[in-house]
């Protein structure tokens, strides 16, 4: 795959954080933040495989230390809740495709990525053609001409392109505790709190 | 508080609200397993339903799994017009709250209790409506096991909504006027279960049917007797009387689904060929184009460009919808990238799907639509730059049976138009 891809990442050490917190800094309940964390300890046994997908759990590392906590992981997801912001989901766009953190989207990481997609794909496109769909893409987004997208040009294009942030909002998130319902059983929250 | 029916509940406190999510506001009644209250959403004010399970004195230890495995099931039905939404679940040390979507009208009933039996096309629209639900269910592997008055509820618009899809096993603790006969038995349920013999869930839910059709259009049960072996003998016996005003094909129906031996009782299926039965019937849910058809709606109309963010994000591996995706492997989605005219894929798609038998029509933002059977396909094509196009082939229904049995002869047919096809990484 692409090489910015990071090393294979595991979530683990499934550590608890209070859900009560967790449903207080985030769009979640505290049922949900439960069912959450039986996902959570779900994913901590498997591995997950090499893909982009590690460019997202790249992100969810907070705290840059290697591991995503179950912390890390509410909050996270939080972005992808359909009632988060969209400035939160238009934001984690930006970090996710500015590869090398450089506070910019260039041409090259957006070429890159097309790349590993194609890859994904098996199709082979001549050089020219993916210039051409980047240059194009470029030239709607980069408004200042200065081969860079900044924070504000991808805020102006997504609201223009609003489909871009789709992977932002998981609808999933709003059945989380229907598909993992087994918290019912384990919950510690106390009555009181209700 | 302006509702004079319902008895105040014992614990309700002004302000109690569900996990500060919602807002109980009054006491609708004791369902088979819970207290079921009217809720409302402090985050977008809709109403529900809160159905409370106390787990000390309802539930032992034991039935949590079990509870698990129902709300399960009712997750997997969620789709269908004539079944209680269940949208989601919570949970206190103490509490199981199981928040379903609110039935306005009511129970189905009380309406019969207040005005007696129904009008022939009447109870035929609740029939339809009942049938169709528990066909969607049986379809899916599950069974009812415990259809009852109290399950069947009415929407705002008079549409019924059959609920508790799955919870049989909880306990029972209720015994009330049209529910129970006098014996205490439940009256609704088929002789096998009564005879304690093991059964087929979905033949005992047609039996069930059978009774309340008979209600529907009687105004009263069927049998009633005092004790189990006499109403096991009535039912054997198929002892009971039908009033003049039903008619003829009504009656058939009746007489074949109260069949006491479940292997030759009329199946729920087939009813779908009965003429009675199908006399002024709605449009199936099964529809793939009409009520059914819930495929998430793209921001992009088909025809128009797409740009290289489009594309990087049609990845798999930024799709964390793989995460949730616990229980199907079906692939919902296949893409390709062709290098010829839009026009020219159009129409190769269109001459496709109807050599393949597909019924073809073009949606309201482009896409074309195909239907056969029980397979539903969307093909939408986007231009990413000149000589370049990626289309993506949606299947709305039936996915398993689209990758068996037509992907390859889609593969075949298009041949001339594809590039390449994109092959989505599974988890």
């Amino acid at each position: 795959m692409g090489c910015y891809l990071s090393t294979s990442k595991k979530v683990q050490n499934p550590g608890y954080e209070e859900p009560n917190v967790l449903a207080s800094e985030t769009p979640f309940t505290v049922s949900e933040v439960e069912a959450l964390y039986e996902l959570y300890k779900k994913l901590s046994n498997s591995i997950i495989e090499d893909g982009l997908i590690h460019r997202i759990f790249d992100l969810f590392d907070l705290k840059r230390n290697g591991v995503i906590d179950f912390g890390e992981f509410v909050r996270s997801l939080g972005i992808f809740h359909p009632n988060a912001a969209l400035e939160d989901k238009t934001a984690f766009a930006f970090r996710l495709y500015d590869l090398r953190q450089t506070g910019y989207i260039e041409q090259e990481e957006l070429k890159e990525m097309v790349l590993a997609l194609l890859h994904e794909s098996d199709l082979m496109l001549s050089d020219d053609m993916i210039e051409a769909i980047v240059d194009k893409t470029f030239s709607d987004a980069d408004t200042k001409g200065d081969g860079r997208i900044d924070q504000d040009e991808w805020k102006a294009f997504v609201s223009k392109h609003p489909s871009l942030i789709k992977n932002m909002t998981l609808p999933y998130l709003k059945d989380i505790t229907l598909a993992f319902p087994s918290f019912i059983v384990r919950t510690e929250v106390e009555d009181s709190e209700v | 508080m302006a509702s004079p029916q319902p008895p105040p509940s014992p614990t309700l406190s002004a302000a109690a609200t569900i996990l500060g999510k919602y807002q109980i506001l009054r006491f609708l009644g004791r369902g088979s397993f819970a207290k079921v209250y009217q809720a409302r959403s402090l985050i977008d004010g809709t109403t529900v339903a809160a159905k409370i399970i106390d787990k000390s004195k309802t539930v032992t230890t034991a039935m949590e799994p079990q509870i698990v495995r129902e709300i399960d099931a009712m997750r997997r039905l969620q789709h269908h017009p004539n079944i209680l939404r269940i949208n989601e679940v919570m949970a206190t040390k103490t509490k199981i709250y199981l928040i379903v979507e609110f039935a306005e009208g009511g129970e189905l009933f009380s309406k019969i209790a207040r005005h007696g039996k129904l009008p022939e096309p009447h109870a035929r629209r609740y029939f339809q409506q009942l049938v169709s639900a528990l066909c969607y269910c049986h379809r899916h592997g599950v069974a009812h096991r415990d259809l009852k008055p109290q399950n069947l509820l009415l929407d705002a618009d008079g549409n019924l909504k059959v609920s508790d899809f799955g919870l049989s096993a909880l306990p029972e603790q209720l015994n009330d006027g049209l529910l129970r006969t006098t014996c205490g038995t439940p009256a609704y349920t088929a002789p096998e279960i009564l005879a304690r013999r093991s059964y087929d869930g979905a033949k005992a839910d047609a039996w069930s049917c059978g009774l309340i059709l008979f209600v529907l259009l009687v105004g009263h049960l069927p049998f009633d007797e005092t004790n189990i072996p006499a109403m096991y003998n009535t039912i054997k016996s198929r002892n009971y009387v039908f009033p003049t005003w039903i008619s003829k094909p009504a009656r058939h129906i009746i007489f074949w689904l109260l069949d006491p031996n479940p292997k030759r009782r009329m199946k729920l299926d087939s009813l779908f060929e009965n003429s009675w039965f199908k006399k002024s019937l709605k449009s199936q849910p099964e529809s793939m184009f009409g009520l059914g058809f819930n495929y998430e709606q793209k921001c992009l109309a088909s025809g128009s460009s797409m740009n290289a963010f489009d594309i990087i994000s049609m990845s798999s591996g930024l799709d964390l919808r793989r995460l949730f995706e616990t229980t199907s492997n079906e692939k919902r989605e296949n893409k390709f990238f062709s290098s010829k005219k839009m026009e020219e894929v159009e129409a190769k798609v269109k001459e496709v799907g109807e050599v393949l038998g597909f019924k073809v029509e073009v949606g309201k933002n482009g896409a074309i639509l195909l239907e056969k059977g029980k397979v539903g396909l969307v093909f939408e094509v986007f231009e990413i730059v000149a000589e370049l196009l990626l289309v993506v082939v949606k299947v709305v229904d039936g996915g398993l049976k689209f990758e068996e049995l037509h992907l390859e002869d889609w593969k075949i047919g298009l041949h001339d138009v594809v590039l390449s096809w994109h092959t989505e990484l599974t988890m």
